[in-house]
């Protein structure tokens, strides 16, 4: 069976805490609930989350629909957001569970990619340069995701195919936001057999998008 | 509380409990137990806690609360969950107590929506089992009652359960829309009979994932048999997921191909073959030069090219027609890759020497020539493969037709001459990517036995009959996790 491994990169560095990182659970509770009703996401979608604060934490690692539980987040008070290292440990772990190529299991789709922050990476040496790194990991998407207005959408740019913004960080914008990444994920669990691009669904209104 | 309630109490080996809801109230005390602190003048601070509740002394009832654990999930509803509970536990729930005398266990459905589902757990084997159809996420409580003398613990444990839905019921199979000009039906499926022994059949049907949403079958076949001069033709196309029109884009590659080999394989064609064949078979490299130049004549120029050619016809009057349509000059933009298909093309004649096979291939799926007698398999070509899954080439790509001859025809044609074989299978990657999951496996003879051994006992291949057809398309119909693309296979047997 092919996958589709699908890597959620969160930040969860001090300015999350509260409300907001309240309201990514929730949206990744639906995300997965939304995936599990779909019968062709179900069978086929690989979820890995990786977070970001001052440390870099694989919380989930590739780990299939069906057996997958959500891991619980925690993060510290304050300190920076490692973007660049998140990357950097991004490609490690897409170069270790993505299968290109084997004699004896099926070959993973291209893995999809979602980037939600609600700042900017204070590492920007690194950040820099793991732009490159990751564009050689064949991500048929790259998104990203500024959530609240001091998220910075320009270094997102630099690495994502698309951004949005969030204006706010509360849950229902969140849920809005998680929503959109599920019927992204199932477009992409349908494109089968495609070597077109993949094209995402339109956002919800309350998600913009930049340009 | 008054101290000497309390005191007198405890010298009856009676506690107070502040249990709210269990027990019984003070004035319904035995009235034994009621005189008895009437003479120990100790009612008067009964007035005080009249309104709290006591129980009979009972051993201290310890409540033990452990942390929630998540119970690994329970993958389809319907199936029966059974785990060893001690193996997910990493805390102190099971440990035993040298003074335990007796210990229960009950499960108790917390779920929110109090869903149907039956529980059980075995104390002996410490196994939780569950069983229901109803996908969701369940809580239940695990409680533990150990009694020993003079105590009682009752360790709770609250679990939590995610049960997928059945992949299988959630598939919607939504017909596609007829009034579309380039409509055509779900499924296909026909049986040539060539002669007593020999029969083309084949079977299309638009995938599960398709289905899904109304999306129109993009595979397609063709097959010929031409009763004078013997020899059948086969064409299996598969159109891209992706491109808006690749359901024409097979149609049109199948019927072009077939009817091009068709119009040119003609006696004379066919007498030139037998010739460098012959000669091929004593070692003449002028035969197999020959052989090589004569199909990529007719198989690859005028069957596969023309079918590419012919796409781009359709193309273009596609956009004439939409362009007149909306009435603007604007060209309309209908690009040859919304036509996307793959292509496979074999071509089989009965010759004195044996079957002389030969076949084109762009794309991905598969066509083998299996002969379970000799233990052997004969795949006619190579899938085009990307590094990802679902990478593939069309028939519509300008790079399939970029190189010299040598290296087109090395690349894309292959001919055999068998004595024997039991049948030559075409079939789109819909078929190929469950059944032999990668392409190296393609090469594999045990895969083809168990294909064939898996199709026959659905598909009576002897009766040679409309129903044989009928049984195909059933058999496209198996169940494989994660693989719901559209359906093609043709066989000669």
């Amino acid at each position: 069976m092919r996958r589709l491994p699908v890597y959620l990169l969160l930040d969860t560095s001090g300015s999350m805490k509260g409300e907001p990182i309240e309201a990514v659970r929730c949206g990744i509770q639906t995300l997965i609930s939304t995936l599990r009703r779909d019968p062709q996401a179900l069978e086929t979608v690989f979820i890995s989350i990786i977070t970001f604060d001052r440390e870099v934490k694989v919380i989930l690692p590739l780990t299939s629909l069906e057996s997958l539980q959500i891991p619980e987040i925690e993060m510290p008070d304050s300190g920076p957001t490692m973007l660049g290292a998140a990357l950097g440990v991004l490609c490690q772990q897409v170069d270790k569970e993505v299968i290109l190529s084997s004699d004896k299991v099926k070959k993973d789709w291209k893995p999809l990619l979602f980037i939600m922050t609600d700042g900017k990476p204070s590492d920007t040496k690194m950040f820099n340069e793991m732009i490159p790194e990751c564009k050689k990991r064949n991500f048929a998407i790259i998104t990203g995701c500024a959530a609240g207005m001091k998220a910075d959408t320009i270094s997102l740019q630099l690495i994502a195919s698309s951004v949005v913004r969030l204006d706010t960080c509360d849950s229902a914008t969140f849920e809005q936001y998680f929503k959109w990444v599920s019927a992204s994920i199932m477009s992409g669990s349908q494109s089968v057999g495609t070597s077109i691009e993949l094209t995402l669904p339109p956002p919800p209104s309350e998600v913009e998008v930049v340009i | 509380m008054g101290n000497d309630v309390t005191k007198v109490l405890k010298e009856k080996k009676y506690k107070i409990k502040r249990i709210v809801g269990v027990g019984f109230h003070l004035s319904n005390l035995q009235p034994r137990l009621y005189d008895y602190l009437l003479k120990k003048q100790a009612l008067k601070q009964i007035a005080q806690i009249e309104t709290k509740t006591v129980t009979e002394l009972k051993p201290e009832e310890k409540h033990i609360d452990h942390p929630r654990i998540n119970l690994p999930n329970l993958n389809i509803a319907g199936d029966y969950y059974d785990i060893d509970l001690k193996k997910h536990l990493t805390g102190s729930f099971f440990s035993k107590n040298e003074r335990t005398e007796k210990e229960t266990y009950e499960v108790k459905n917390v779920s929110e929506d109090n869903e149907q589902i039956l529980v059980t757990f075995d104390a002996e084997t410490y196994r939780f089992s569950c069983v229901t159809t109803t996908p969701g996420e369940y809580d239940f409580i695990l409680v533990r009652k150990v009694t020993g003398n003079e105590f009682i613990e009752l360790h709770t444990l609250p679990m939590h359960l995610i049960v997928n839905p059945d992949p299988k019921t959630l598939w919607k199979n939504i017909p596609s829309d007829e009034t579309d000009p380039y409509y055509k039906p779900d499924t296909n499926f026909r049986i040539i009979n060539c002669d007593e022994n020999l029969s083309l059949i084949g079977a299309s049907k638009r995938g599960r994932s398709h289905a899904q949403d109304g999306r129109f079958r993009d595979d397609d076949f063709e097959m010929y048999y031409d009763n004078n001069l013997l020899y059948a033709v086969i064409a299996v196309a598969d159109g891209a997921g992706s491109a808006k029109f690749s359901r024409k884009g097979s149609q049109i590659a199948v019927q072009t191909a077939v009817n091009q080999i068709k119009s040119q394989a003609d006696k004379e064609f066919w007498r030139k073959i037998e010739t460098y064949v012959d000669k091929w078979q004593l070692g003449e490299e002028e035969g197999y030069n020959n052989l090589r130049a004569l199909l990529y004549k007719s198989i690859i120029v005028n069957a596969a090219f023309q079918s590419k050619q012919n796409i781009d016809l359709e193309r273009t009057k596609l956009a004439k027609l939409s362009s007149l349509a909306l009435a603007s000059s604007n060209n309309v933009m209908i690009d040859t890759k919304d036509y996307a298909t793959t292509l496979l093309i074999s071509v089989a004649k009965r010759m004195k020497q044996g079957w002389f096979i030969a076949s084109y291939w762009v794309g991905d799926g598969g066509i083998g020539i299996y002969s379970p007698d000799e233990n052997q398999v004969i795949v006619q070509g190579e899938p085009d493969v990307g590094t990802y899954g679902g990478q593939t080439r069309f028939l519509t790509m300008n790079e399939v037709w970029a190189g010299t001859y040598h290296e087109i025809v090395d690349r894309r044609l292959r001919f055999n001459l068998v004595k024997n074989f039991r049948c030559l299978v075409l079939m789109s990657d819909g078929v190929t990517d469950p059944i032999f999951e990668t392409e190296n496996n393609l090469n594999k003879i045990e895969v083809w036995h168990s294909l064939w051994e898996e199709m026959n006992i659905m598909v009576n291949f002897s009766t040679r009959n409309e129903s044989t057809a009928k049984a195909l398309l059933d058999w496209l119909d198996f169940w494989s996790p994660g693989n719901h693309d559209d359906r093609t296979i043709v066989i000669m047997y």
